[in-house]
């Protein structure tokens, strides 16, 4: 084993040190879909509930209120779709680019073998 | 006592709601040789992806040179020295032998000096340097890998699956230069499905099965154990 002293490992010790973490997460999608599902899940909560508010109320200053956290609502249910829509794509997008990566190598062995062939 | 290189401490990891990694528990010491062996589809390759950042575990925490380094991205890890030689290794097939060594020079490393090292490892890339690399020998590709790998001067070198498909004589050269690498200091994780040439080179291997390590040890009493392990026959009591 080397001496733990050794310059590369001591500069290697150093990187290590300065790395930035982003703390990502495993399969941050599934995370985002699961985040959006609830989302939209409170937006129609909050829809509903100021609806129903909204009926027992006589006066139009707290009617406009709820007409408020309606809106609220509505925001927030179409960026909850938004999310999802791009987690769900991102994960589609992911698989296509290995997909195409993967089906470009075997192409070019292909073509390669071909060549071994002609030679 | 000295800081492990690398350690995974009840790592957890897999792809999409498919978990590979149940648990594993993994040292690597500075200037040592680990190989890391198991059948096919027991989660060793998943290990190194998850070392070398291009997955992030669900659990557990993964320490390089003493730091947890969860969440780190991998071209971040590779600049710090963490370098992987992937199965299939991971040359590109339409580029020359030359352009595939000028691809190692993203650290800022001149050309010139990459390609020195490169060939002065494997001198026969020199002399097959125009040649597209798809057209190289198994054993030419897999030398170019490592050459590449070695270029960066990577503190610890993880090779996934280095003897796949290649006569056994090309096997032990390559594993010579593993031997020489490790006799240089550079600390080394080799992922196997075929033991007997690695655990020559190796300090320490461990067996992986159905993504747990089942046993760590000196590579004399692995090899005395790997046949059970294969065949799936309880050795007995770890």
């Amino acid at each position: 084993m080397t001496d733990e002293t050794s310059p590369r490992l001591q500069e290697f010790q150093a990187q290590v040190d300065d790395l930035r973490l982003s703390g990502g997460k495993a399969n941050p999608e599934r995370m985002a879909i699961r985040g959006a599902i609830a989302l939209f899940v409170i937006a129609v909560a909050l829809g509903l509930a100021a609806y129903f508010n909204s009926t027992s109320l006589d006066d139009a200053r707290d009617q406009n209120e709820m007409i408020i956290l309606a809106l609220v609502a509505v925001v927030l249910a179409l960026g909850s779709v938004g999310l999802f829509v791009r987690a769900s794509m991102t994960r589609y997008f992911r698989y296509w680019l290995v997909r195409l990566v993967y089906e470009d190598r075997a192409n070019t062995d292909r073509l390669i073998e071909a060549i071994r062939e002609d030679d | 006592m000295t800081t492990p290189l690398l350690e995974m401490r009840n790592i957890r990891a897999g792809y999409g709601i498919i978990d590979v990694l149940h648990g594993v528990d993994l040292v690597l010491e500075p200037g040592s040789v680990l190989a890391l062996l198991g059948p096919n589809g027991a989660g060793k390759s998943t290990t190194l992806a998850v070392a070398s950042g291009q997955i992030q575990p669900s659990g557990g925490q993964l320490l390089i040179a003493g730091r947890e380094v969860n969440g780190a991205k991998p071209d971040a890890l590779a600049r710090a020295g963490v370098c992987l030689v992937p199965e299939g290794r991971g040359v590109f097939p339409n580029l020359t032998v030359a352009e595939n060594i000028r691809m190692m020079t993203f650290s800022g490393t001149s050309y010139g000096e990459v390609a020195d090292k490169a060939y002065e490892l494997f001198p026969r890339l020199g002399e097959r340097r125009r040649q597209l690399a798809g057209t190289l020998s198994g054993g030419e590709q897999q030398m170019l890998a490592m050459a590449r790998a070695m270029a960066t001067d990577p503190a610890l070198l993880m090779l996934d699956e280095l003897s796949m498909g290649l006569a056994p004589i090309i096997v032990e050269e390559l594993y010579s230069q593993v031997a020489k690498l490790a006799e240089g200091g550079l600390s080394i994780l080799i992922v196997e499905q075929f033991a007997q040439t690695v655990l020559g080179v190796a300090d320490r291997a461990a067996i992986m099965l159905h993504g747990r390590i089942t046993r760590t040890g000196p590579p004399s009493e692995i090899a005395e154990e790997l046949t059970a392990a294969y065949l799936g026959i309880d050795s007995g009591g770890h």
